[in-house]
């Protein structure tokens, strides 16, 4: 069947069988490839897309589910060339090594901060237990999440 | 496409024609966070999926007045679970053993009919929804049954659903003055599958819980999703919270009998008793909330 869904603000529409997984139509049917399967069984967070603004693991979540759904994936971050906050963040904080994490993990700390735009450190740790990276130790992720976070409120608060 | 199409139906209706028709040939999909675990390979051929999210009467969390109960559909999630003001306020183990299960990413989809179908050992809100003495409605064409939560799986990883039937709700009775909390320790602090878990309910008559009705004590991942321990139930009646130590050696007893000769039985034998202590703290610091 087609599954019709929004991906990254533009609709779309894309083949899924009772086996097709949303990581699958998302790299094979879309084309996106920042999208990475790591475990495989919904522990690693490296697959995490948004789905109606919460993060999910589309390792697990069937693709007909996407039906009618706004996925955003990292490449929907961006706006006219201008790297999201969160995105800028992991760069200037060194919170990126082998990079293979990092489109799941930013994503999960965007939907951290739209819900809560001054987390504590353990409130980040804790919304980030299900993306797991193997390079960094955490610090520079947890101090680009909460540095983002700071901009974010400052940009917000700056008189226009 | 080598598999088949999966089906999408938006009513009850729908959905068991959909069942009738492919009798012995399809999956539900709840959330699919268990499904495609233990599907890694594809759902296989000939197999259809159908998916369950798309069906609004399975979702809903609300009180009916009418049979003084908490109802929630069996769609709803374990964010949505554990975020409720009406499960915080009616049914708090339900929402701390929702809070715990797995990552944000997981809770997002992971559905509390799903979490009671797998029938896991290790699932995390079984216990709490034994403890508080649900009901899960099961239906199928034309019938509908309901059967208390501690009954619905009596073996690892069977359950009493029969196949053409599905768990479309949870009715969790209200009782005055109630209290209950949750426990569970993994191996991590996060994310983590559950070595032991405790829910706990009972009725009060004051602060000081010298008086004590109706307790029920659930422990979960001692062989089946949710094991009811009479023992510790009966200290409670005599002793209140108090008694911690009493209420943790029978736990303790409960391991005894669940898993005799078991691995794992010296381990979960303490950590009950940990569990217990813990269990009892949350209990006693919430009795001046829960009494009026």
């Amino acid at each position: 069947m087609d599954v019709h869904f929004t991906l990254n603000g533009e609709n779309m529409s894309a083949a899924a069988d009772s086996s097709t997984r949303l990581i699958d139509m998302l790299r094979e049917g879309c084309g996106i490839k920042s999208v990475r399967e790591g475990c495989g069984v919904g522990e690693c967070g490296a697959c995490t897309v948004l789905m109606n603004g919460d993060p999910i693991c589309s390792c697990v979540t069937p693709a007909v589910q996407a039906r009618g759904c706004d996925v955003t994936t990292v490449e929907g971050l961006e706006t006219d060339g201008e790297l999201d906050a969160i995105q800028e963040s992991f760069v200037t904080n060194d919170a990126i090594q082998c990079g293979f994490c990092t489109p799941g993990m930013i994503l999960t700390a965007k939907a951290l901060l739209a819900r809560n735009p001054s987390p504590s450190r353990e409130e980040i740790r804790r919304s980030i237990a299900g993306n797991i990276c193997r390079c960094t130790g955490y610090i520079p992720i947890i101090n680009a999440i909460e540095a983002a976070a700071a901009r974010t409120r400052e940009e917000n608060t700056a008189p226009l | 496409m080598i598999y088949e199409d999966p089906l999408v139906p938006s009513t009850m209706q729908e959905l068991q024609d959909m069942m009738a028709a492919h009798a012995g040939k399809f999956l539900l999909a709840a959330g699919g966070t268990d499904l495609f675990v233990k599907r890694r390979g594809g759902i296989g051929r000939g197999v259809i999926l159908i998916d369950l999210s798309g069906i609004g009467d399975l979702r809903g969390i609300s009180v009916r007045a009418s049979d003084n109960c908490l109802e929630i559909g069996a769609m709803e999630t374990m964010t949505s679970v554990s975020e409720n003001p009406l499960v915080i306020r009616h049914a708090r183990c339900l929402a701390e053993a929702a809070s715990k299960v797995g990552s944000w990413q997981i809770r997002n989809r992971a559905t509390i009919g799903g979490n009671t179908a797998n029938a896991s050992p290790a699932a995390d809100t079984p216990s709490a929804l034994a403890s508080l003495g649900a009901e899960v409605i099961l239906v199928s064409r034309g019938s509908e049954r309901r059967i208390p939560a501690e009954d619905i799986s009596k073996a690892t990883g069977s359950s009493e659903i029969a196949p053409n039937e599905i768990i479309s709700a949870f009715r969790i009775p209200l009782r005055e003055n109630s209290v209950s909390a949750f426990g569970k320790i993994g191996l991590r602090s996060e994310v983590s599958i559950a070595r032991l878990n405790l829910a706990v309910s009972a009725q009060v008559s004051d602060v000081m819980a010298s008086q004590i009705t109706n307790p029920r004590v659930f422990a979960g991942t001692l062989g089946i999703p949710a094991r009811r321990c009479a023992i510790a139930e009966d200290v409670l009646v005599q002793n209140g919270f108090g008694a911690c130590g009493e209420f943790c050696r029978a736990l303790a007893e409960l391991v005894d009998e669940a898993i005799p000769g078991r691995s794992t039985q010296a381990f979960k034998r303490s950590a009950i008793q940990a569990l217990g202590e813990d269990v009892s703290s949350a209990l006693l610091s919430r009795l001046k909330g829960a009494v009026m």
